[in-house]
């Protein structure tokens, strides 16, 4: 397995006595070469997830490793690229600083830096405003600048979180045609959406989490039997498990 | 080490493109304008009135870098969560505060010496249209070392500033509590001596200072305007160790805002 995640348990302390859970006894496991789709409605608990495992908060309890590391170790960050779900970056810096920056602490040689940078930058549509200050972007051009970041080192494992997020139908199609190619190259990709199309599209497997439980993990065409389409077997899913829980 | 320096260059970058820098530095040549003015309206005592107003200047400048440079870089690291950017990387936590101190450091470095040059040309100046008033043993090296000692509690400074930052909820008690460490700092020894030199103050109020004295920084001792401004004989000894204090109580506060940082969820 390349992202272990064992019996996960995550809360939030509330100004009194009692702790919210987030998260309730979460076990995920994604293979090499997988592209894994996260999909929950609104906090469900999957942006928790993805900061636990790249350690910007700490589980209660669980075990929790990449590539066989503790995600406590800095050093298996090395092999992964991270997007947030809305990536904020240095005003003052340029797309070509910000990649320049990302690859050099991932030990990318500096010939090999600066292609790759040119070469990102060209596919995500960017060229132009490579010597651009970030803050003049738009929301778009800073959501691909963030894909940039996350690929500069060329990682293994992809992790995105609603890397759609923001993103008109021309943005979206450079961010599924990424997705897509990363697949083809045998990388890990493990992203949350809310877009079930394109989740259809780029997936092996899903987790469908609501309110901290997994309800189920498994391939995406077994999740689509269910009811005969996706976005149907998403939502009876979540309405019958919100129907236990109250 | 690698990703420390990487950390501190993008610091320095960012912090030298912001146009507050370029803003406090336009202050501080007001205020060397101001001196001559201000020094123009003593009758006596010219050049110490211009050594002193020049090195006040170059403190609250640097104060003001950290205050309103600083703190707000490393406030929308936290708060915006741009410090995601660098935490996904192979960063260690450690490593992210060290860079971010040396970086505001060489920024606050940077202007403390452009401060200085303007500062020490104003004072030239000054001294030059009033020869009669320069005091006998003023020297530009005791000067130099008054600068140092200002750089040197404007690092202390700087290293609160990110314990701060680090452990308040939001940027603004930040800064209340960095003021406050830093006003606390520049008179706990007055207050000490005058106490124990009046024998006024009950034994709490002594006990509480003395307590306090081990926590807040002694910011007085770093403050050599008088030494510089009169020319007056000083003691390496008393350098040494007061170099020294400043250099251990920066690393002890770096290290407890290692502590508290490697604790805190990102959210």
């Amino acid at each position: 397995m390349l992202i272990t995640i064992k019996n996960l348990v995550k809360s939030y302390k509330k100004t009194g006595l009692k702790s919210n859970p987030v998260i309730s006894d979460l076990t995920l496991l994604i293979n090499k070469g997988e592209s894994f789709g996260f999909l929950g409605p609104n906090g469900a608990g999957k942006s928790t997830v993805i900061k636990i495992l790249m350690n910007f908060i700490r589980a209660d309890s669980g075990e929790l490793t990449i590539n066989g590391d503790s995600i406590l170790n800095p050093t298996i960050r090395r092999h992964v690229g991270y997007l947030p779900e809305q990536p904020i970056f240095y005003d003052h810096l340029t797309a070509e600083e910000l990649l320049r920056f990302g690859g050099r602490v991932s030990d990318v040689p500096d010939d090999v830096l600066d292609e790759r940078i040119d070469v990102l930058l060209e596919r995500l549509l960017l060229s132009h405003a490579k010597k651009k200050p970030i803050r003049t972007y738009s929301k778009g051009m800073t959501q691909r600048t963030g894909l940039a970041l996350a690929m500069i080192h060329d990682p293994e494992i992809c992790i995105l979180d609603e890397p759609m997020s923001g993103l008109d139908p021309m943005g979206r199609k450079l961010v599924t045609d990424f997705i897509m190619d990363m697949r083809k190259a045998g990388k890990t990709v493990f992203f949350s959406s809310h877009i079930l199309s394109d989740v259809e599209r780029l997936c092996d497997r899903v987790g469908v989490l609501n309110k901290g439980n997994l309800l189920f993990c498994g391939p995406i065409a077994e999740f689509k039997n269910l009811t005969g389409d996706i976005e149907t077997s998403f939502v009876t899913m979540v309405e019958n498990d919100n129907k236990v829980r109250e | 080490m690698k990703h420390i320096w990487i950390l501190t260059g993008i610091t320095i970058k960012e912090g030298i493109r912001n146009r507050v820098l370029l803003g406090i530095i336009f202050f501080a040549l007001v205020m060397c304008c101001v001196n001559a003015v201000v020094t123009g309206s003593f009758t006596r005592d010219l050049g110490k009135v211009a050594v002193d107003v020049g090195l006040s200047t170059v403190s609250i400048s640097g104060l003001a870098i950290i205050f309103f440079l600083g703190m707000p870089l490393l406030a929308k690291d936290l708060d915006k969560l741009t410090v995601y950017l660098i935490l996904s990387r192979p960063i260690a936590r450690r490593d992210y505060i060290i860079g971010k101190f040396f970086g505001l450091s060489i920024l606050v470095l940077i202007s403390v010496i452009i401060l200085s040059i303007i500062t020490a040309i104003s004072v030239k100046i000054i001294m030059g249209l009033t020869p009669d008033y320069i005091p006998e043993l003023f020297s530009w090296g005791i000067f130099g070392m008054a600068v140092f000692f200002s750089f040197l509690s404007l690092v202390i400074m700087t290293a609160l500033s990110i314990l701060y930052t680090c452990v308040a909820t939001s940027s603004y008690m930040a800064f209340i509590f960095t003021i406050g460490t830093y006003l606390i700092g520049q008179n706990i020894e007055l207050v000490r001596t005058l106490l124990k030199n009046t024998n006024q103050g009950n034994s709490f109020s002594i006990s509480l200072l003395n307590a306090a004295s081990w926590v807040f920084p002694n910011l007085s001792a770093f403050d050599k305007k008088t030494v510089a401004a009169y020319g007056l004989d000083f003691h390496l000894k008393d350098l040494g160790m007061t170099t020294a204090y400043g250099i251990s109580y920066t690393l002890l506060i770096l290290f407890i805002t290692v502590l508290v940082f490697n604790k805190r969820e990102l959210t």
